[in-house]
């Protein structure tokens, strides 16, 4: 093994080891994974309606929408809460203190926190690997537009994980950790919009009861980004699909969202790092 | 080893440490007392890096706490006054997944791990989760825990606190064969008889000040309390309490008639002493011991402190 690969290693062994084979909560992972697995099939189930049938509709389309939408949903609440309160939460034990005496520095503290954060999401999808590789098999959809997406996903779900790691330091209790992210969800989905609508179309919205008829701020919204995915699939499908377009100041592609999404939580990282330390001191103080 | 020189605590406009100096050489087992809200916690937060000082420099082996303190984090060990612990592990998970934390390399995990349970008395809890165990292997845990990584400095903030009396004794045990170890112990603790029985030497801090600090000997001295003495005799006890009421340097001469001694306090030094254990056998009298408990750290503790807090 590379000496920087063993050393990341080193760095997050331990908090992986901590909290999969020594704190044994994989065996509740496997029991939300399968209530998730349970909630898609009834969503499945109703996404067999014989019009669509009627209508063309490929099956396997569709299923991956409805598997994506929940994994979307799932992801970006069980990342962003699960992440915020990993150090909170040490707080709250008193146990942060320990940890921090442990020798390791807050670079390899916060790495393994989303380390840990990132391989329960990935416990958590586990169980609807084998439900998405099944869809290109019922046509509509191909391997690549799933490989683009669970890429996009990734990228959501590493910056929904930075975010909450930093939210989870700047609080001390798991309740302010779960209520700011809340907070923090609703702005970074809806908020932009509102933004938008406050600055372009304050009086379209209230006379003409439309609303983000302009888009500005709103280009990067989560929201924006899954829209454009799915934009994509359905004009690659569909030769006469045209998505409803606004009086689109900014435009991105769901690549180049996916892209400052990275970059954005890979920033949320270093901040986090640089005021770990600084920041506990300062709250001791 | 420890060195502290003009340091400087503000919380605001509260002054929680003023201009505290201290010297602990390599060996030593430092008691630091101090009623509650002296300032000791503040002090022992900046010594083991959790808190940045106002002012003034602290070292540790001659690294500056405030400019590396990882590598202070490294050859030091801090036991919290209030800490918590994951009640879900297994006593040998808990102290391993530290033993990563501390790089240990995995095959020299299992026997450093089983030596330190053996010194704290835990092999057999090795087992046990956390949770299930009681307060004082608790603490014990705690400890080794903070010597995982074998530290050549500790600093315990009141690790007998919440003990029950055996539990005391064996932390004190424990303590002293971390000194014989050569380990330099930073302890502060409430329980003054305990500290006094092990210390090389003590520091009492009070408002945030440092009153009175070094030997427990040169303390007794330094602030004129008395020396209790013990002494035993086979017979003749009426002689040796007439003996003793005609020195005017002893007081407070209690007699227990039954079991045949008598405790004393005497302002007197080493050769005082000598003379008056002459004086009593060349009076004819049987004397079975004469025992010096030395000066006591409650007695100084209530001279030089006025119960004031930072």
């Amino acid at each position: 093994m590379p000496a920087a690969l063993k050393k990341i290693y080193n760095s997050i062994a331990p908090a992986l080891i901590f909290e999969f084979i020594y704190r044994q909560n994989h065996a509740s992972y496997v029991s939300y994974s399968i209530s998730a697995l349970i909630i898609c099939a009834c969503f499945l189930f109703g996404q067999w309606p014989p019009e669509a049938e009627a209508a063309g509709y490929s099956y396997g389309n569709s299923f991956f929408t409805v598997i994506m939408i929940c994994m979307i949903f799932v992801s970006t609440i069980v990342s962003t809460a699960h992440a915020s309160i990993l150090i909170a939460g040490e707080k709250e034990k008193k146990t942060l203190t320990l940890l921090r005496m442990s020798g390791l520095s807050p670079f390899e503290i916060i790495f393994s926190k989303i380390a840990v954060n990132l391989c329960f999401i990935a416990l958590l999808f586990l169980p609807f690997a084998p439900l998405i590789l099944a869809c290109p098999l019922l046509g509509g959809v191909t391997y690549a537009i799933i490989f683009r997406g669970l890429l996009v996903l990734s990228a959501a779900i590493i910056f929904f994980t930075c975010s909450g790691i930093l939210i989870s330091v700047l609080f001390k209790k798991n309740y302010s950790c779960i209520s700011f992210a809340a907070t923090f969800l609703l702005f970074i989905h809806f908020g932009f919009f509102v933004i938008d609508d406050l600055i372009y179309d304050k009086y379209g919205s209230y006379y003409l009861f439309r609303r983000s008829a302009t888009k500005l701020f709103s280009a990067f919204s989560p929201l924006e980004m899954w829209k454009n995915y799915f934009d994509s699939i359905s004009s690659e499908l569909y030769y006469n699909f045209h998505p409803y377009s606004h009086n689109i100041i900014l435009q991105l592609s769901y690549t180049e969202s996916a892209v400052i999404y990275l970059m954005a939580a890979a920033l949320t990282t270093i901040v986090t790092v640089k005021i770990f330390e600084r920041y506990l001191k300062w709250r001791e103080d | 080893m420890i060195e502290i020189k003009n340091l400087y605590k503000y919380y605001g406009k509260l002054m929680a440490v003023n201009n505290l100096n201290l010297s602990i050489e390599k060996g030593e087992i430092f008691g630091f007392i101090g009623p509650n809200g002296a300032g000791k916690s503040t002090t022992i937060k900046i010594l083991s890096t959790l808190l940045n000082p106002s002012a003034g420099l602290c070292k540790i082996n001659g690294i500056n706490v405030v400019e590396e303190p990882y590598k202070v984090r490294r050859i030091l060990g801090y036991m919290p006054d209030l800490f918590g612990l994951y009640e879900e592990l297994k006593v040998f998970e808990y102290l391993d997944f530290f033993a990563a934390c501390h790089k240990i390399p995995y095959k020299e995990r299992n026997a450093i791990i089983n030596d330190i349970l053996e010194l704290t008395e835990l092999t057999i809890k090795k087992d046990t989760p956390v949770g299930g165990l009681s307060r004082g292997m608790k603490q014990r845990l705690c400890l080794a825990k903070t010597l995982i990584h074998d530290p050549q400095v500790l600093v315990l903030d009141e690790p007998a606190s919440g003990l029950d009396p055996r539990g005391r004794v064996e932390m004190r045990m424990l303590l002293n064969e971390l000194r014989k170890m050569g380990k330099t112990i930073f302890v502060s603790s409430h329980i003054l008889t305990e500290l006094a029985d092990f210390c090389t030497s003590v520091g009492i801090i009070e408002g945030g000040r440092l009153v009175v600090s070094g030997s427990i000997e040169d303390v007794v001295k330094s602030q004129g309390v008395s020396r209790h003495i013990k002494i035993k005799v086979l017979d003749k006890l009426e002689e040796c309490e007439n003996i003793l009421k005609s020195m005017p340097e002893i007081t407070n001469i209690e007699p227990a008639v039954l079991e045949k001694f008598f405790t004393f306090e005497m302002h007197a030094d080493d050769q005082a002493l000598a003379d008056l254990l002459r004086h009593i056998i060349n009076s004819g009298i049987p004397v079975v011991s004469f025992f010096d408990k030395g000066g006591n750290l409650e007695d100084i503790f209530m001279k030089v402190t006025k119960g004031q807090v930072s």
